[in-house]
């Protein structure tokens, strides 16, 4: 608690002290962080793997791409949430009939497919691709996006803790039994995985306006959907700790390695990738136990 | 009034009729045993009165409601559990996160009041001190019991027990078998569906029996054990 107070005060300071680059950095560390919890708070305790994530960022910078001259920022940033909450409520009513793998696909289908129509109203309807943007002061998206990632992390860990939680982690379990124990499967699939993409979209809204211009092709992006899952995996998928220090992990990492090995640093990636998968199946948090417990071993051994 | 009627009831999975016009009626008290051959239906008629499959034709009705083609859940609701054939726990829950489950939607009790509603069944069923374990870490007929907690601590009328006995040791099945009475004795009406005729014939107030999805017999296990019909069925022959 006093660490995370510190925490807070440390973050809240920051901008006014540290390099342009390493509030940039933030940023994006706060914007994985958002995605990865909001991800896995749905996916991680039913399995249901969502890849919609950037149809839900999307819709959130469409928002403020077509919005952002007449609607104040604060404002923009919670219709950007809005937005990505009924999509992910429409897409839910469509699709969580669907399991496994067929509803990865449908999310998948769901991305694309947006992209693809957005794209065509763009060519067809408005006569050009892509649109700018108005943009926001590197300081104002920094504070922005804290206090979206509190709010997510507060609306993670009140669903976690909540009844539907454990009703989330039960249709994980035996979907048919949950249904049987009395729980509106679908109306809690459906609601839980609106109320956790709210705040994708609200990133998306405000992430937007770092850039002047906006398009299709970056907005959508499928790198975006598969992001979360990777990195909540990476740190590991059992707990909230595990997607947090996947999301900061993965981000820093990306970071450190990209300017010096402009180059390999894919390939560095993904052997990290590929080595924690293979070794620490419980990704970083995994990998932390397992220490623990072998220092303890070894000093009950030397006792 | 009976408990629980259905009229009619038939379900076709495609070509093929998994029930056919089956009537019955299960009074407020009873224990009721459901037998028949491998593939005779007894299943699909849970299946039918639980909610996990919408009758094609019929009518099924719990206190004179008719709840055929309700959700699970809605039935659940209603005051009907089941168990399941092959145990559907929630193998990463604890025991008790299992059982509190059915007091927190079944009976949309809160709070404190489910988690004691949960551990009077933990209770009853001889799990409380096996709460806080991972219920897959359970034995089979410790499994089976988290089941039977689960299905309690919903608070229902009417318990649908599907083959709750196999695969357990004699032993457990003595143990199980005397639990079903205790159940019984607390006000809910059972029915049963039990391969062992030895359990069926001793615990049963009355018995239906089911034949290529058609109900052929029904009495007491005095007159099912008698009926020339169900021994044709059960023994082949002509």
């Amino acid at each position: 608690m006093v660490l995370a107070i510190f925490a807070m005060t440390a973050l809240v300071l920051a901008p006014s002290y540290v390099p342009d680059f390493y509030v940039s950095l933030g940023i994006s560390i706060f914007k994985y962080t958002v995605l990865t919890v909001s991800w896995a708070t749905f996916c991680g305790p039913t399995g249901y793997m969502s890849l919609a994530s950037a149809a839900f960022l999307g819709a959130g910078m469409y928002v403020t791409a077509l919005l952002g001259e007449t609607v104040p920022l604060p404002l923009i940033v919670l219709l950007g949430g809005a937005a990505s909450f009924l999509l992910a409520f429409l897409a839910g009513l469509a699709s969580l009939r669907i399991k496994g793998i067929f509803f990865a696909i449908f999310t998948l289908g769901l991305s694309e497919g947006l992209k693809g129509s957005i794209n065509w109203w763009e060519i067809s309807r408005v006569g050009r691709q892509g649109r700018l943007v108005v943009s926001a002061s590197t300081t104002t998206i920094f504070y922005t996006m804290l206090i979206i990632l509190v709010m997510t992390l507060l609306t993670s860990f009140l669903i976690r803790r909540s009844k539907f939680g454990l009703a989330l982690r039960s249709i994980g379990d035996e979907e048919d039994a949950a249904d049987h124990a009395g729980i509106n499967v679908n109306a809690v699939k459906v609601i839980t995985f609106a109320i956790t993409s709210f705040w994708i979209g609200a990133t998306g809204a405000i992430i937007v306006t770092q850039w002047s211009y906006v398009d299709t092709q970056v907005a959508f992006s499928v790198f975006y959907s598969f992001i979360p899952t990777v990195m909540a995996l990476f740190g590991g998928i059992g707990n909230m700790f595990g997607w947090i220090l996947g999301a900061v992990v993965f981000t820093i990492l990306t970071e450190l390695l990209l300017t010096p090995f402009p180059y390999y640093y894919m390939l560095i990636f993904g052997t990290v990738i590929i080595s924690v998968f293979l070794f620490f199946p419980s990704g970083l948090v995994g990998l932390a136990t397992k220490w623990r417990q072998r220092e303890r071993v070894e000093r009950d051994a030397t006792v | 009034m009976p408990l629980c009627e259905g009229e009619g009831v038939t379900k076709y999975f495609g070509a093929l009729t998994a029930i056919i016009n089956v009537d019955f009626h299960i009074d407020q008290g009873e224990i009721v045993g459901l037998i028949g051959p491998n593939g005779a239906g007894k299943t699909t008629f849970f299946n039918l009165i639980s909610g996990a499959l919408a009758p094609t034709i019929g009518v099924i009705r719990f206190k004179g409601e008719n709840i055929a083609g309700l959700k699970p859940y809605q039935i659940c609701r209603r005051k009907v559990a089941r168990t399941f054939q092959s145990v559907k726990i929630f193998p990463t829950l604890t025991v008790f996160e299992n059982v509190v489950i059915g007091a927190l939607f079944g009976s949309s009790t809160l709070g404190s009041r489910a988690e004691a509603e949960a551990m009077e069944q933990l209770q009853f069923v001889g799990l409380s001190e096996k709460k806080d374990v991972l219920a897959k870490d359970l034995t089979v007929a410790n499994q089976k019991r988290v089941e039977v907690a689960r299905a309690l601590s919903t608070k229902p009328e009417l318990l649908l027990l599907d083959e709750l006995v196999a695969g357990l040791n004699p032993t457990e099945v003595g143990e199980i078998i005397e639990l079903t009475r205790l159940i019984r004795d607390k006000g809910v009406t059972i029915v049963m569906i039990e391969h062992i005729m030895r359990v069926i014939m001793n615990i049963s107030d009355r018995i239906i029996v089911l034949h290529h999805g058609e109900k052929i017999a029904e009495g007491t296990p005095g007159e099912i054990a008698s009926s020339k019909r169900v021994i044709e069925v059960y023994l082949g022959g002509e």
